[in-house]
């Protein structure tokens, strides 16, 4: 996984100015530029259970609040709750000498051992449990809010369209905030303030009544200082906060709660409107319509072991470059000039000045554990530069000076390579040939403590 | 950083024709219904548990030191049963965790000091933290880091985490030396 | 049973009839074990400051160590007593003055020398124990924090498991002879 390499020691800079480890960055094929979680746009594609692994229309996960309806969480350690099966046995009413045995259904945590038993709710007849659901106490409250503020969106995008006219302006946002329907959203102009006059915004707007200010609280029963507290009754503080809209504070008034939904989501390059991730619409699936992550198109730089240092004294330090593209690849590295992150690099490195050759990846030979391969003559590399060469891989020779005294021993350089740009635009512009272009990357190592 | 070679004492470990490497200070208990389908690496210390149900691990997998690989149970009206256990292909579980899933996917990874609780299900591409407990039954989907005691969501994986799991094991068993040759 | 090998090599371990104790395991010093208690391959039980005493229906799995430790004084000659009906799960370490009946002790948990615990008790999966206390009936302790809860039923026996293992496990492994007649067919006489 990431966590088991130290992906976090060579970091790459995306478009946006922020550094991340390759593996965490996309290529953008249209604008050829990195870009990363934080500037590209998301889209949820699919909201699912992360129990049953069910996918859920994305309307349908919007009025159930995002939570499954078959999976629920345990309420005192979050666990998932399990179904458990028992036999009921009820005297036959017709014939009082047989009974009749029922199959009923509970449902237990398999981790701390909480039972749907424990707060006396009655057992199910049925496998998915017609569970009881609680009715939130204030959700009047909210809906005459939620009417009142659909209202006010409605007001105010009536008076954005009367201004339309003269400017133009995205009302994008305020539509998407409390889901007006999406016919009131393609009406335009006039219409939508015939449809609405602005009477009926002011009475809805009228009638909320501001909420009150708590001003006495009764005072604590005496109980509560005269009696020994029952710890085991009273829920902790982490129980009450997961279902913030009732907050019990006894253990008998714990409730199932529904399981929260996760999310597959595709990604979108910000400037070209491209996808740049688009998952396969099963959850459980691991493939990609598209899939545009970096690894699979920078070449990946890597320490290829851990170094020492001392202050002003050059080290050699040993880097490996591997070329994901099945074509031979062309790298050159240079230094950064008018760096302005000089806060970052805290060595000065000597980086080779020749270009360097990748072979091609080729996936069936990748497997195969052959150290006899002749590649490093077809190369015709310098042994002074080259330190070894295995199949798409090769290890570079690089001299690190530090120049602090302790600390990390960072440097930074700029990483070119040849990229084939293979989307069809390049294809139908260059006559059939891949159009090579080449691609600069900020590269940020840190190398090791001195 | 690259991967660090690792060596091993040769009479230590055993390699079969398909490139496993078990080594004998393994237990596995009923060695006819484990089947390992190659290029798998079995430290010392670890446990297998064939003897319960049907053990199968996939290719390029790696099992560290003291691990247990063990079918779970589950209780029936009428006794018990064992149920088979199938890990993928690019699984690496880390030293000390005890792995009581039913099913663990491809590309994934256990961290070390692990419970994974019994009939749980690690889909692919998934990962568990170090010194997670898995209560019994959870269901890991992918791309998602589960940790903590219960297990609960705590992260997301890369994109790439299918090739980045493949390099990992890849290069391991690569690395993964015997002593006083390969250099 | 056919598969049934060697003695054990240590003649203070005192195996009842019915249990299934598997070869590969280690028992170290004076061991009594009941009848249909289950030890799996690779468990270890060390009595070393006195005797360690397991009751009927126990399911003890790999990896896991019950020690019965001595104190700063020295061997004192304490008894440690498992009662019947207990789990010690995978990679669990007791050193417990007493484990009573219907417990389960989840996988790489751990209860410390100075701990007993009673009846009905689960203690979760990589929960320490290490104060010293008498855990309550029923008590479950779980999580991160080992907070604590008390639940309605005790854990139910495990029969059915014991039954399967005691068909399957003579098939794959060599198991020590018992030596002790059952302690219920004596009473019986």
């Amino acid at each position: 996984m990431a966590t088991y390499m130290d992906v976090n020691l060579v970091k790459y800079l995306c478009s946006c100015g922020k550094k991340f480890p390759i593996c965490r960055l996309y290529l953008c094929k249209h604008c050829l530029k990195p870009r990363c979680i934080d500037c590209v746009q998301h889209e949820v594609d699919t909201p699912y259970c992360p129990n049953c692994l069910e996918t859920m229309p994305t309307g349908e996960a919007k009025l159930k609040k995002n939570r499954c309806s078959n999976c629920f969480d345990c309420p005192v350690c979050g666990h998932t709750l399990m179904t458990r099966a028992t036999t009921h046995t009820t005297p036959n009413p017709e014939d009082p000498t047989k009974v009749i045995t029922k199959k009923m259904y509970y449902m237990a945590c398999g981790f701390c051992r909480w039972t749907t038993r424990d707060v006396n709710l009655p057992d199910q007849s049925v496998a998915t449990g017609n569970w009881p659901e609680l009715e939130n106490p204030n959700s009047k409250r909210i809906s005459t809010l939620l009417d009142n503020y659909r209202a006010m969106a409605q007001i105010e995008k009536a008076e954005r369209e009367r201004k339309k006219y003269v400017k133009r302006r995205s009302h994008l946002y305020l539509q998407e905030k409390y889901g007006l329907p999406s016919s009131a959203m393609k009406r335009k102009g006039l219409s939508s303030l015939a449809s609405l006059s602005q009477k009926d915004g002011d009475k809805v707007l009228g009638e909320l009544e501001p909420s009150a200010t708590v001003d006495s609280f009764e005072p604590l029963p005496n109980d509560f200082f005269t009696q020994p507290a029952a710890l085991d009754k009273t829920t902790k503080l982490p129980n009450r906060l997961n279902v913030p809209e009732f907050q019990p504070e006894e253990t008998g008034k714990l409730h199932i709660i529904h399981k929260h939904l996760l999310m597959r989501k595709s990604l979108r390059c910000k400037e070209c409107e491209h996808n740049l991730i688009k998952a396969d619409f099963n959850p459980v699936s691991i493939k990609f319509k598209i899939q545009l992550t970096a690894l699979n198109h920078v070449p990946e730089l890597r320490i290829l072991n851990p170094c020492t240092f001392t202050y002003n004294k050059e080290s050699v330090v040993t880097l490996t470059l591997s070329n994901p593209s099945v074509f031979n690849t062309t790298v050159t590295l240079a230094a950064i000039e008018n760096e302005t992150d000089t806060d970052y690099c805290t060595g000065k490195i000597d980086l080779p000045k020749k270009e360097l050759v990748l072979a091609g990846r080729d996936e069936p030979s990748m497997h195969v554990y052959d150290d006899s391969s002749q590649a490093h003559l077809d190369f015709k590399d310098d042994p002074k530069v080259i330190a070894f060469r295995k199949a798409n891989k090769i290890g570079f020779i690089v001299k690190v000076t530090p120049l602090v005294k302790e600390g990390d021993v960072r440097v930074c350089f700029l990483l070119k390579h040849e990229f084939r740009n293979t989307t069809v635009a390049a294809l139908q512009s260059e006559s059939k040939e891949p159009e090579i272009v080449w691609l600069e990357h900020k590269v940020y190592i840190s190398l090791g403590q001195i | 950083m690259e991967l660090q070679d690792d060596f091993y004492n040769v009479p230590q470990y055993i390699e079969t024709a398909s490139g496993n490497k078990v080594s004998r200070q393994s237990v596995l208990c009923g060695s006819q219904n484990i089947v390992i389908n190659g290029k798998t690496i079995v430290m010392s210390g670890c446990v297998i548990r064939g003897d319960l149900a049907n053990v199968r691990i996939g290719r390029h997998c790696i099992i560290s030191k003291r691990a247990v690989i063990r079918p779970a149970f589950k209780k029936f009206s009428k006794g018990v049963a064992f149920f088979p256990l199938h890990i993928g292909d690019h699984v690496l579980i880390e030293e000390d965790s005890i792995v009581n899933a039913a099913q663990v996917g491809s590309y994934v990874h256990i961290g070390k000091n692990c419970v994974i609780g019994r009939r749980s299900v690690l889909k692919d591409c998934c990962a568990i933290a170090d010194n997670t407990i898995l209560p019994p039954e959870t269901v890991v989907p992918p791309f998602t880091v589960y940790s903590g005691s219960p297990g609960k969501v705590s992260g997301d994986l890369p994109d790439c985490t299918q090739d980045l799991m493949t390099d990992i094991t890849v290069s391991y068993y690569q690395h993964f030396k015997p002593h006083g040759k390969g250099k | 049973m056919a598969s049934h090998g060697k003695g054990t090599n240590n003649p203070n371990v005192k195996i009842a009839a019915g249990a299934m104790v598997c070869e590969d395991c280690e028992l170290i010093g004076d061991i009594t074990i009941g009848s249909r208690t289950i030890i799996h391959p690779k468990a270890k039980i060390v009595a070393e400051a006195g005797p360690i005493v397991i009751g009927d229906f126990n399911i003890i799995e790999e990896l896991v160590t019950i020690t019965n430790k001595s104190s700063s004084d020295g061997n004192s000659g304490k008894v440690l007593i498992i009662g019947n009906n207990n789990v010690f799960e995978v990679g669990a370490n007791v050193e417990a003055i007493r484990i009573g009946d219907h417990n389960v002790i989840e996988g790489k948990a751990s209860v410390g020398s100075q701990v007993e615990v009673s009846n009905g008790c689960i203690i979760g999966a990589g929960c320490q124990l290490n104060m010293p206390e008498l855990v309550p009936e029923n008590t479950v302790v779980y999580g991160g924090k080992c907070e604590r809860r008390t639940q309605r039923e005790r854990p139910p026996a495990q029969t059915l498991q014991i039954d399967f293992l005691t068909k399957i496990l003579p098939n794959y492994h060599y198991l020590m002879k018992p030596n002790l007649q059952p302690r219920q067919a004596s009473v019986k006489k």
